[in-house]
C-alpha cells in the first residue's frame, strides 16, 4: 500500500460515514433561550439534547441561546423544548414543572437571578 | 495566591506566557482592591465583577468552585456568593465563559473582577471538549494533550503515550531493549527539548530511557510545542518543546491506583495520592512499579522479545502556598532500573556463551521551584528554579560495556513585569547550568564537564486581539565552546476570528552525547570510533502554521497545515551506513530536516471525533560517503485516529472506543550484506512501506472505575530479519540495531483504574 492509496482509502471511508449521516435527511439549524446559569447547566443541557435527530447543540451561558441543528422526520422543536424541561429547565417556549426544577444541583437554580 | 504558581509558568514557557500575563493583571486588579477582613467563620464569601464599556458590573452565574473538589457554587445577580468552607481545599477557582478563570487562595472576603478573554488553558472543563486541542490565540504552535487524550494510549510510560498523536512518531531503538525513542519533525527526539513540570529533563545520559522514566499514568497533560522554543527554558529546543505536567496536590483526584499487564508478561502498577498537611503545604507521593519475569520469544529468533525487568519510580511533591504573594513547589524523585535481554537462556549473572545484556540505572533527582508577586501596579513576580539530578547507569550489552554518570545542577532566577501597559510584558533571567559526565565505552574515555552561564530577556508584546509577538534573545557562556546566541521570534496574526496563521524562527543549541543519543547502536558488534568526547550541534529552526477552525454539517472541525524546517550548522553525524561500524564525526556540509504537515480534525457524529493526518519528511545528511537521506526516516506518513464515545449515564459510567491507524511510508536504510528489502535503482536498500493499527476499549462503570482492553499491532506486521547474524552473536556482523517496523506481533493489553475524588 503506498502512501496514495492510504490517503484514498481514508477518504474514502470517511465519505461513507459523512454520506450515511448527512445524506439520510435534512437538517434545521435553530436557536432559542433556555435558562441557565452555570457550565453545570450548559453540560446538563448538550447532554439532555444528545438524542436522536440531534446533529449538534451548543449552549451559549452568556446569552442563555441554544444552538440545534436538527432533523424534523426525526424530532420536532416542541419535543426538545419538553426534553430541556425534564432536565429542568425552563425556554422560551415552555417551562418545566416545580418538580422538575427542584431536581437541579443548588448551584443551578436559575430561577433565583431571574429578576433582572 | 496561587497566581504565584503563574510566576514560575510565565518564566518557564513562552507559551504560557500571555495566558499568565492576564491572571497577572486579574491578580493585580484583586490586589489594588482593599482587601475586608471578616471575622473567622466557617462560610467563604466575595464579589465578582467584570468591566463592560468602562463600568465594572456584578456577575452573575460565575462559577466558584474549591480548587482539586468538585463542590462549588454560582454568584447570584450582583455577582456575590457565599460558600461553606471545604476541608481538602483552600484555594477558589473562578470561571465564566469567555473571561479567563482565576484560581486564588481564600483569605478572607474579596472582590475580584475577572477579565475578558478566551480560556487558553482550561482550568476545570466540565462540558466536553476535544482531549487534544489547537489553540487558535497563542502565538506559539501549541498542542495539549491532557490526560483524557492519554487514557487511550493505555500504555505505559511516556514513551508511549504518543500513539494517538500525529505530529510525534515513536519506534523502537533496537530489536532487544524494547526502548522507543522519538521523533519530531522528522529529527530524533534529542533535538526536541523535553521539560518536567517546566523544569528541563531527558538530556544527556537519560535522552533515550528517560522517557521511559515518567509513567503515562501520572502526567496530567503535555504541551507539545513545534518550531523553536521559549529562551527562558533554555537554549537546547531545536525542532520544539514538550512539557509534561505531572498530577500535582491539586490535581483533582484524591487517590488513584492502575494496575496494567499485557501478553508479553509486563506487569505495572501506579498508585498516587494526596494530603492536605496544613493551610499552607499540600503534598503528593506517585508511585510506579514495572515488573516482567516471562522469557518470551515469540518471533522465534531465538531472542527474548521483551526484557525481563524491575523498575521503580517514585516521586514526592509539597506545593506551598501562602498568603497572597508566595508559592512554592519542591519534588524529589527517585528511580532504579534492572534490565537483562538478549538470548533466550541469558542468565542476569552473565554467560560465556550466550549473548545478553544487562542494565542497571539509578536517578535521583530534586527540584524546587519557588515565586513571589509583588504587590505593585506593575504585575511583576520573581522566580527561581533550582534542580539537580544524580544519574548512573552501567550497560553491558555482549562484549562491550557503557558505564556513565551525570550529575546535573541547573539554577534559573527570572523576573518579570509589564512595561507601560499590559500590552508589554518583559521576563528577564540568568541561568547557570552544570554538566558533570563521566562516561566509558570499554576503552573509550567520553568524560566532559560543562559549565554554562547565561543571560535572556523576552519581550511580548500583544497590541491588539489580532496579533500577538514574542521576541527573545538569550546569550549564553559556555565552557567548552564559547558564547552561544539563540535568538527566538514567534509571531501570531489572525486572519479572521476562525483562522489564524503563527510564525516561528530561532535557534538552539546542544552538545552530543554520541553513545548515550544512541543507545540503540549498542544492541550490535558494531565498533565505535568516536572523533571527540565535546561536541557541540546547532541549528536554526523555521516554520510556519495555518490553523482553521469551522464547521462541517454542523459539527466542529479543523485544519490544521504546518511547514517546518531545521537545517543544522553543526551537527554530530552518527554515521552506520558501513556495516559493523559506526562513526561519529563532526558535520561538514549540511543537515537538514523539512516537514510539511495537514491535520484534519471533525466530530463527523456526536460523541465521535476523527483525526486525519498526511507528513511529508525530507531529511538529509552529508555522510563521508556523500548525501544521503537520514536512515529509518519515512518521507510518507499516514495517520488516522477514530474515538467513539457512549451518552454517559447517571452514574457517569459509559463506553469509549478508539482506533489509531498509521501508515509508514518507505525508509532508507544503511547498508548491509544481510538486507533482506528491496532494492531502488540506484543501489539504495528501503523498507516496505506498512500499515499499523492500534485499539482500545475502556469500560467506565462509573465515575472513577475503569477498565480497559486494547490491542497494539493489530495488523500483525512485524519486520522479517530484526537481528542480523542472530545465530552468530558473537561474530562483527551481528546487529540489532536496524529497526524500521514492529519486531512483535499483535500483543494485547487488560488493565483497571481505580480513582478516588
Amino acid at each position: 500500500m503506498n502512501i496514495k492509496n492510504f490517503i484514498k482509502t481514508s477518504f474514502f471511508a470517511l465519505l461513507l460515514v459523512v454520506s450515511a449521516e448527512a445524506f439520510a435527511q435534512k437538517t434545521v439549524e435553530t436557536s432559542f433561550k433556555v435558562d441557565g446559569i452555570c457550565q453545570m447547566c450548559e453540560a446538563r443541557i448538550e447532554k439532555a439534547v444528545d438524542v436522536k435527530g440531534v446533529k449538534s447543540a451548543d449552549y451559549d451561558l452568556d446569552s442563555h441561546t441554544l444552538t440545534i441543528a436538527y432533523s424534523p422526520k426525526q424530532i420536532t422543536e416542541d419535543q426538545i423544548h419538553h426534553i430541556l424541561n425534564e432536565v429542568g429547565h425552563d425556554t422560551e417556549k415552555s417551562t418545566c414543572s416545580d418538580e422538575q426544577y427542584d431536581r437541579l444541583h443548588g448551584c443551578c437554580k436559575y430561577r433565583a437571578h431571574e429578576n433582572h | 495566591m496561587s497566581n504565584m504558581i503563574a510566576c514560575m509558568a510565565v518564566a518557564n514557557t513562552a507559551r504560557m506566557k500571555i495566558i499568565e500575563l492576564i491572571r497577572f493583571s486579574t491578580a493585580l486588579l484583586l490586589l489594588s482592591i482593599p482587601l475586608q477582613s471578616i471575622a473567622q467563620s466557617n462560610r467563604t464569601s466575595g464579589s465578582i465583577f467584570v468591566m463592560e464599556d468602562g463600568k465594572k458590573m456584578g456577575l452573575p452565574g460565575a462559577s466558584v468552585i474549591w480548587a482539586g473538589t468538585t463542590s462549588g457554587t454560582t454568584t447570584d445577580i450582583q455577582g456575590k456568593f457565599e460558600l461553606d468552607k471545604h476541608a481538602d481545599s483552600d484555594s477558589l477557582l473562578i470561571s465564566y465563559t469567555g473571561y479567563q478563570s482565576v484560581k486564588m487562595k481564600y483569605e478572607g472576603s474579596f472582590s475580584l473582577t475577572l477579565k475578558a478573554g478566551v480560556e487558553l488553558k482550561g482550568v476545570d472543563i466540565i462540558s466536553r471538549e476535544s482531549s487534544t486541542a489547537l489553540f487558535l490565540l497563542d502565538p506559539l504552535n501549541i498542542q495539549r494533550i491532557d490526560s483524557r487524550e492519554l487514557r487511550k494510549a493505555a500504555c505505559c510510560n511516556l514513551s508511549e503515550s504518543f500513539e494517538t498523536n500525529a505530529s510525534i512518531d515513536a519506534s523502537f531503538t533496537d530489536a532487544i531493549t524494547g526502548t522507543r525513542q522519538i521523533k519530531m519533525l522528522g529529527l530524533s527526539g534529542r533535538y526536541s527539548q523535553i521539560l518536567k513540570d517546566n523544569i528541563p529533563n531527558i538530556r544527556g545520559l537519560s535522552t533515550v530511557y528517560g522517557l521511559g522514566y515518567i509513567p503515562g499514568d501520572w502526567i496530567s497533560d503535555i504541551h507539545i510545542s513545534k518550531g523553536a522554543g521559549s529562551v527562558t527554558s533554555g537554549y537546547e529546543s531545536m525542532t520544539g518543546e514538550i512539557n509534561v505536567a505531572i498530577k500535582d496536590p491539586d490535581f483533582p483526584e484524591k487517590a488513584h491506583f492502575n494496575l496494567y499487564g499485557n501478553q508479553g508478561g509486563r506487569v505495572e502498577f501506579n498508585a498516587n495520592s494526596k494530603w492536605k498537611v496544613s493551610d499552607y503545604w499540600s503534598t503528593i507521593t506517585l508511585g510506579h512499579a514495572e515488573i516482567n519475569q516471562q522469557r518470551m520469544d515469540r518471533n522465534g529468533d531465538g531472542f527474548m522479545d521483551n526484557p525481563l525487568k524491575k523498575d521503580y519510580v517514585l516521586r514526592n511533591q509539597w506545593k506551598f502556598s501562602a498568603k497572597k504573594h508566595w508559592e512554592g513547589q519542591y519534588a524529589i524523585n527517585y528511580l532504579q532500573q534492572d534490565e537483562s535481554s538478549g538470548q533466550m537462556d541469558f542468565q542476569r549473572e552473565g554467560h560465556p556463551n550466550l549473548w545478553g545484556l544487562r542494565l542497571k540505572a539509578d536517578r535521583i533527582e530534586a527540584s524546587a521551584k519557588t515565586g513571589y508577586v509583588f504587590d505593585d501596579t506593575w504585575g511583576s513576580s520573581f522566580g527561581s528554579q533550582f534542580s539537580y539530578e544524580s544519574y548512573s547507569m552501567i550497560l553491558a550489552a555482549g562484549l562491550q560495556t557503557f558505564s556513565g554518570t551525570q550529575n546535573t545542577f541547573r539554577g534559573n532566577i527570572l523576573y518579570h513585569t509589564n512595561l507601560v501597559s499590559e500590552e508589554h510584558g518583559l521576563t528577564v533571567g540568568v541561568t547557570l547550568l552544570q554538566d558533570d559526565y563521566d562516561m566509558e565505552l570499554d576503552s573509550i574515555n567520553l568524560d566532559r564537564k560543562e559549565q554554562v552561564f547565561g543571560g535572556y530577556a523576552e519581550y511580548t508584546w500583544n497590541p491588539s486581539e489580532r496579533f500577538s509577538s514574542i521576541l527573545g534573545i538569550r546569550a549564553d557562556e559556555h565552557s567548552i565552546f564559547g558564547t552561544m546566541y539563540s535568538p527566538r521570534l514567534h509571531l501570531r496574526y489572525s486572519l479572521s476570528e476562525n483562522i489564524s496563521l503563527k510564525g516561528a524562527a530561532g535557534r538552539g543549541y546542544r552538545t552530543a552525547n554520541p553513545v548515550t543519543d544512541n543507545m540503540g547502536l549498542l544492541a550490535s558488534n558494531r565498533s565505535w570510533n568516536i572523533q571527540s568526547p565535546s561536541m557541540q550541534e546547532s541549528a536554526w529552526n523555521l516554520g510556519l502554521n495555518l490553523t482553521y477552525k469551522f464547521r462541517i454539517d454542523y459539527r466542529d472541525a479543523s485544519i490544521a497545515v504546518d511547514a517546518y524546517s531545521t537545517q543544522f550548522d553543526q551537527a554530530v553525524v552518527i554515521d552506520y551506513e558501513t556495516p559493523e561500524k559506526v562513526s561519529v564525526y563532526a558535520l561538514t556540509g549540511q543537515s537538514y530536516s523539512n516537514t510539511g504537515q495537514v491535520e484534519f480534525a471533525w466530530e463527523v457524529m456526536r460523541r465521535t471525533d476523527i483525526r486525519l493526518a498526511y507528513r511529508y519528511t525530507r531529511a538529509e545528511t552529508d555522510y563521508a560517503s556523500g548525501r544521503a537521506l537520514q536512515p529509518f526516516n519515512p518521507e510518507h506518513r499516514g495517520f488516522f485516529n477514530i474515538a467513539y464515545e457512549t451518552k454517559k449515564n447517571e452514574e457517569e459510567g459509559q463506553w469509549k472506543f478508539d482506533a489509531t491507524l498509521q501508515y509508514i511510508g518507505e525508509q532508507r536504510l544503511p547498508f548491509h550484506d544481510l538486507q533482506t528489502v528491496h532494492a531502488k535503482n540506484n543501489g539504495e536498500a528501503f523498507s516496505p512501506a506498512f500499515l499499523q493499527l492500534h485499539g482500545q476499549v475502556s469500560k467506565i462503570f462509573k465515575k472513577g472505575l475503569e477498565a480497559y482492553l486494547g490491542v497494539e499491532n493489530a495488523t500483525n506486521y512485524k519486520q522479517k530479519n530484526p537481528i542480523y547474524s542472530g545465530q552468530d552473536p558473537f561474530s562483527v556482523s551481528f546487529d540489532a540495531s536496524q529497526i524500521w517496523a514492529p519486531v512483535f506481533g499483535t500483543m494485547g493489553y487488560l488493565g483497571l483504574r481505580w480513582t478516588f475524588f
